[in-house]
């Protein structure tokens, strides 16, 4: 979890991942929060040590912390204030369900409050800021049906804007970095496409037969 | 937000405005409506149903019909869209409009789009006194005639907690603005469509809520549960039940509209293009 390995980036060889071990330099956290510079010097790393640096990872384990974390967020990019590494354009929350759900349930409606004030710093970041937000959502089943559904019930699928259905590849010759994507909400694009990922090299592969003739 | 007009356009008599009002509503819901007599001006049409059943995309279809040239089969009046969270998409809405334009050129959009007036709202006190100060709007611009919001639950569950244990109080920015779009709907004659999500499951075990139950034999194939206040319960005089065909080969949206008084049905079928909704049949 964490462990830089070789591949997870490109450029980061296992060479590049030994040279870095014997710096004390295990995880991608290590990596984020070390001095890159001298890194850079000692490893003889170039510009690429350089991207791992834009990524700016905050921790948030509870609804207070991630509110607290996108409001610094929104007066820091409304001042204009710009780190070494640029002004921010992406937010990735991963994953609201970890903060979000174990305020539902029960007849508590200051959690369904709480997730809407979540729900609305997001949308302004987005909205007013120009930020693209993705956030990660699980899966649960219903309780009548067995069907699979998004997590965090109704009020929260009006949410997002956009939605896609990340699943395990199935059938003959899927092997195991196979993934596929279906769009399953859009503000603009027909629902129902779908694609094949492979994780492990981040290629595309041939698109789902079933839906080849929906206009992209 | 500069707002100009003439003492004459301020006193002009609502009446003037009829035949256009009226037209409105007919030719958008060819169908639904066409059967009662009261003909649509000052009227109030609530959207409901979940999520990703076509609502938003409809209020797309409006808009562009209403401020299309007469020329290209529109109504030339102008249209009011307040927004309230953050779901209005304007590269959306210049799609629909170049596709249903015979030359689609920057200018022609320009000026349809210099009938479209739209307003953001973040709580239910904004959207209160956003209500308040566009009065003078409606004043202003005779020929704003379509007022939408979008959507009027989105405050609902801030609402619920900022007023505490008293129900009245969770209601009573929201029962204030269903009153003066009432208002604003009687004086400027203008016709209303709010939309409202499906954020209520209907079985009864659910969470308490706060209005009485509302039930009608007829809701019974409608997924429908009424959450908002009385207040605005009783200005809506039309509901109009979206849904969407979940099997995979279907990409088919309907609708079920139903006239509060007299308690007609209609249902409709559509489907959404790159040119907005399009409908399919007509089952009367």
């Amino acid at each position: 979890m964490g462990l830089l390995r070789a591949g997870l980036c490109p450029g980061l060889t296992q060479d590049v991942v030994q040279l870095l071990r014997g710096r004390g330099i295990r995880t991608v956290v290590d990596l984020v929060s070390a001095d890159l510079e001298e890194v850079a010097q000692k490893c003889g790393l170039s510009y690429k040590a350089g991207a791992l640096q834009r990524i700016q990872v905050v921790h948030a384990f509870d609804i207070f912390q991630m509110l607290d974390a996108l409001q610094d967020l929104r007066s820091t990019v409304a001042q204009q204030v710009s780190g070494s590494s640029g002004t921010v354009k992406v937010v990735v929350v991963d994953s609201v369900t970890a903060v979000v759900s174990p305020l539902l349930g029960g007849q508590q409606r200051e959690g369904l409050a709480l997730m809407m004030q979540l729900a609305q710093e997001l949308k302004t970041l987005a909205r007013d800021l120009g930020l693209a937000v993705v956030v990660t959502n699980h899966m649960t089943r219903e309780r009548d049906s067995g069907k699979l559904k998004p997590a965090l019930g109704r009020s929260w699928s009006f949410v997002p804007s956009t939605r896609i259905l990340l699943d395990t590849g199935e059938g003959a010759g899927a092997s195991g970095s196979q993934r596929t994507a279906c769009l399953i909400k859009s503000p603009r694009l027909p629902t129902g496409f779908q694609e094949t990922v492979d994780i492990g090299t981040w290629g595309t592969l041939k698109q789902s037969p079933a839906l080849q003739g929906h206009p992209t | 937000m500069l707002l100009e007009f003439s003492a004459r356009e301020l006193w002009a008599p609502p009446c003037v405005c009829e035949t256009a009002q009226s037209r409105i509503a007919l030719p958008i819901m060819p169908v639904t409506l066409r059967n009662t007599r009261d003909c649509f001006s000052c009227d109030i049409l609530e959207f409901h149903g979940p999520e990703g059943t076509g609502k938003t995309e409809m209020l797309y279809h409006l808009t562009a019909r209403c401020i299309l040239p007469k020329s290209e089969g529109g109504l030339e009046v102008e249209v009011l869209f307040i927004d309230t969270d953050y779901h209005f998409d304007m590269l959306r809405l210049v799609t629909v409009l170049e596709h249903r334009l015979s030359q689609s050129c920057e200018e022609v959009v320009k000026r349809c789009l210099g009938r479209f007036f739209l307003v953001y709202c973040s709580s239910s006190i904004q959207l209160l006194l956003t209500l308040y100060s566009l009065e003078a709007m409606f004043c202003g611009h005779p020929s704003l005639r379509l007022l939408i919001v979008d959507s009027l639950s989105a405050f609902y569950w801030i609402d619920r907690v900022n007023g505490g244990e008293s129900v009245n109080l969770q209601e009573s920015t929201l029962k204030k603005c269903s009153q003066f779009l009432e208002k604003l709907v009687k004086e400027y004659r203008l016709v209303l469509f709010a939309t409202t999500q499906s954020i209520m499951r209907k079985t009864s075990h659910l969470r308490e809520g706060p209005s009485s139950a509302f039930t009608h034999p007829s809701d019974a194939g409608v997924d429908y549960r009424p959450y908002l206040c009385k207040a605005w319960q009783q200005v809506v005089k039309h509901r109009i039940f979206f849904s969407k065909d979940d099997s995979k080969t279907s990409n088919q949206f309907s609708l079920v509209s139903r006239h509060l008084k007299s308690n007609n049905l209609k249902k409709h079928f559509f489907i959404i293009g790159e040119s907005g909704v399009e409908f399919c049949s007509y089952v009367s």
